[in-house]
């Protein structure tokens, strides 16, 4: 225990406020190819058969592919609030863990919700196959998913916002 | 602007003019037949099988016509067809035998195609023994007989190793090609031997050389491709000519089909025909002057539908409403006796829509794309209110977008007028934009159990409006009002109305709002319920927080994009010049806009159905379907 905690105090602010950025992205990102995945698999199927129905399952292919999204806006804010594109902020390593704590809703809330809206969406897609005038219903349940990666973001957001450099 | 009243309506004919009424009835499209005799479509009568037939000639003559492009298509429309053009196309075209002539057709060049696939595969295995001068008379003699093989190096061995066949080689391989010579009367052994071995033996006409065959095979090749581009040539020049022709003729039989079913529903005695339908209301007096119109004898007479009955769903919105029916749609068609959600949710869809963009960039190309839609393509109904529904959300957007400074991201920010206009900055101050959003929520599900209380006032259900809505409508207001006092105002007249206001509401949530229990013990036990019930309402606040992530999203995606082109000359310098308008149109246009516009949809449409619709909504209606002509194809411009 005593170790990590010296392991952490090693490490300056910037460090972790880069290593909360990349956890943002990657975990979102993760998230969203997964869920990608599965649906694009699920659609490739229904297109062997009837390459015609390509429209109407975009977008429940596309839709897990939001989240990656909002790991990309997370990221892009702790890269302003630490101004990795300009002049770089002085980020002690008390300030660095909170940008990593702000970070982590949006890491963790993109990664499962994007994998689970993936699975949704690939069982939407037997709708679209079938009934394919009813396919944004199927689209609707897939956002009852995403609702959660939404308000990780909304608390990353107001975190970060909160977070004082 | 609501769901249209709809009236029974009962049309008595002599049954010698019953078909020409049901023809006018199906031209005018205004009226759904029903019926309490159930009759299934006559799918072995002669209709259905023309139109089986010239679906056939359709798709097949689709492999010879070039796709219509889509731009054509919307530009377009559906081709104007008149009655006379109708008329003469029905003269001229005899479906039965255009049909069975390229049924024919398609027959005889499935053979011909196998005939040329036979010659090619035997071709292929006869040019690897084309060196050999022997036909198939010449390998046989009196007591022996030759084959001719392909075999491996081991299975060569076999041959001579097993002391009834000799093999010499023709040509060398690998594989081989083998003369194998044995006694005729060793042939049932050594049918046994070649099987186990694994080898190929060559058919070799017995009149003729491997050459001569594969001479005669070349010209039954080239033939046959003749015939071929003969019989399609033959099919292009007679049939694709008329595919237009067709295309009439399959819409004019469907709708004729259709008219033939509905026509059998219609009760009959022995010289009267009687019609029932559902009929618009407003439709009533049109409807009157048709049938006088036709002077064929009929009895019209309306009445209410009864209690017993289940009219069908007729939305009538205005022009800004009637876009947002597609919403409604989708989630379902509301009850005949209830209400249409439509108007009520149309300003919020646009409004909220508007926000989740938030910006007046994407907002100006929104409606920029919607007008030239609506201008130059000729789209469908439903399209139409689609475009509208874009229109509306994109001005909203654009109004969101001058409120917020929201151009293409932070494109424009610093130009004075955009600052002028601008009321509240994004990335300052979030935590406003999250509180508009939430206080969005707490009026659009307020309006919603006021649209219940309302509705079932205008219905005669007072007790239950007073006790189930507006009890919960003064819980949470009273609740709210309580809770932004006490974080914000702190002004003691409001604490002292917001307690009041929630005392009032909870009494009546819990000792009135189980008023419908039969035994007056549960009653409140039924209120505790309900009570607890309330907070759905405070969650559904919070989920129109989803607004504002959305917003932020859009605008923070916009940033970036414009951020990482002004990167771009430092990190490659002169390419990195010649990226920026890819990077700022690809991020901009096919990243930002699109994602933001399929999530603002979806989200958008989920807020009205989980949290608005919940409030009031009664679904379990069915759509008015008129008994009309339908347009598939082409359009019968006189109809």
């Amino acid at each position: 225990m005593e170790s990590i905690v010296l392991a952490i105090e090693g490490l300056d602010g910037l460090t972790l406020s880069v290593m909360a950025a990349a956890a943002a992205m990657i975990f979102a990102g993760i998230g969203s190819a997964m869920g990608i995945g599965y649906t694009g698999q699920a659609a490739s199927g229904v297109l062997s058969e009837d390459p015609d129905k390509f429209g109407v399952m975009l977008i429940l292919v596309s839709l897990p592919g939001t989240q990656g999204f909002y790991g990309f806006v997370a990221a892009f804010l702790i890269i302003l609030k630490v101004g990795l594109l300009g002049d770089v902020a002085a980020v002690t390593t008390a300030q660095g863990l909170q940008i990593l704590g702000a970070a982590l809703p949006i890491a963790f809330t993109g990664l499962l919700s994007g994998i689970h809206q993936g699975r949704v969406c690939a069982a939407g897609i037997g709708v679209a196959e079938k009934k394919p005038e009813h396919a944004m219903k199927a689209v609707i349940y897939g956002a009852f998913v995403e609702t959660y990666a939404v308000l990780g973001l909304v608390i990353t957001i107001f975190l970060l916002n909160g977070i004082q450099i | 602007m609501a769901i249209s009243r709809v009236l029974k309506v009962h049309i008595a004919c002599p049954s010698g003019v019953n078909g020409k009424v049901f023809e006018e009835l199906q031209e005018w499209g205004k009226l759904e037949i029903f019926s309490k005799k159930e009759v299934a479509p006559d799918d072995s009568g002669k209709i259905k099988h023309t139109i089986l037939e010239l679906e056939f000639i359709s798709g097949y003559l689709k492999n010879y016509k070039q796709k219509d492009s889509v731009w054509k298509k919307l530009n377009e429309g559906l081709p104007a067809v008149s009655s006379s053009q109708l008329q003469k196309i029905k003269k001229t075209t005899d479906v039965r035998k255009d049909y069975e002539d390229i049924r024919q057709s398609q027959k005889y060049l499935r053979l011909i195609h196998d005939r040329v696939e036979d010659a090619k595969h035997r071709l292929d295995q006869l040019r690897e023994i084309k060196n050999i001068k022997l036909s198939g008379k010449n390998l046989t003699t009196k007591k022996t007989k030759t084959l001719i093989v392909r075999a491996s190096q081991q299975a060569a061995e076999s041959i001579n190793q097993s002391g009834l066949m000799m093999a010499v080689e023709v040509s060398s391989g690998p594989p081989a090609i083998l003369a194998v010579t044995f006694f005729k009367k060793d042939e049932k052994k050594v049918s046994g031997e070649i099987e186990n071995l694994n080898i190929h033996i060559f058919d070799i006409p017995a009149d003729k050389t491997p050459s001569e065959e594969i001479q005669s095979l070349e010209k039954i090749i080239k033939s046959s491709e003749n015939e071929i581009k003969e019989i399609h040539k033959k099919i292009k020049d007679k049939y694709l000519k008329k595919s237009f022709d067709y295309m009439v003729l399959l819409d004019y039989y469907e709708n004729f089909f259709m008219r033939e079913t509905e026509y059998k529903k219609a009760l009959a005695t022995r010289y009267t025909r009687v019609i029932s339908a559902w009929c618009p209301d407003f439709l009533k007096e049109d409807l009157i002057r048709l049938v006088d119109g036709l002077k064929a004898g009929c009895h019209i007479e309306f009445e209410e539908p009864s209690e017993e009955d289940d009219p069908p769903v007729i939305l009538k919105n205005g022009t800004f409403s009637e876009s947002f029916e597609v919403v409604t749609d989708l989630y379902g068609t509301p009850s005949y006796r209830w209400v249409d959600p439509t108007p009520h949710l149309s300003f919020f869809f646009a409004f909220f829509f508007g926000l989740c963009l938030g910006d007046a960039g994407y907002g100006l190309i929104l409606v920029g794309l919607a007008v030239w839609a609506l201008k130059s393509f000729k789209i469908s109904a439903s399209a139409i209110k689609f475009m509208k529904l874009i229109l509306f959300s994109g001005s909203a957007s654009v109004v969101a977008g001058v409120l917020t400074g929201g151009w293409f991201g932070d494109a424009l920010d610093g130009v004075a007028v955009i600052e002028r206009l601008r009321i509240i900055n994004l990335m300052e101050s979030p935590e406003y934009f999250l509180y508009f959003s939430i206080g969005l929520g707490f009026v659009q599900v307020l309006y919603g159990q006021l649209i219940s209380a309302l509705e079932k006032i205008k219905r005669g259900f007072i007790k239950e409006s007073l006790y189930e809505d507006f009890s919960r409508i003064l819980f949470v207001i009273g609740v709210s009002v309580f809770m932004v006092n006490s974080i914000a105002l702190e002004s003691a007249f409001l604490g002292k109305a917001s307690a009041y206001l929630s005392g009032l509401g909870l009494f009546g949530i819990l000792f009135l709002s189980g008023h419908s229990a039969k035994n007056i013990f549960l009653r409140p036990l039924k209120g505790l319920g309900n009570l607890y019930g309330m907070t759905d309402y405070f969650k559904d606040m919070v989920s129109y927080s989803r607004i504002f992530a959305l917003g932020m999203a859009t605008a923070i995606l916009g940033m970036a994009i414009n951020e990482i082109s002004k990167q771009l000359p430092a990190m490659a310098g002169f390419i990195g010049y010649i990226a920026i308008p890819f990077v700022l149109i690809i991020g901009h246009l096919v990243i930002n806009l699109l994602m933001s516009c399929l999530s603002g949809y979806v989200h958008t449409s989920r807020l009205q159905y989980v949290e608005f619709f919940t409030r009031f909504f009664e679904g379990g209606g069915k759509r008015f379907t008129p008994f009309r002509n339908v347009a598939k194809r082409v359009n019968f411009a006189d109809k």
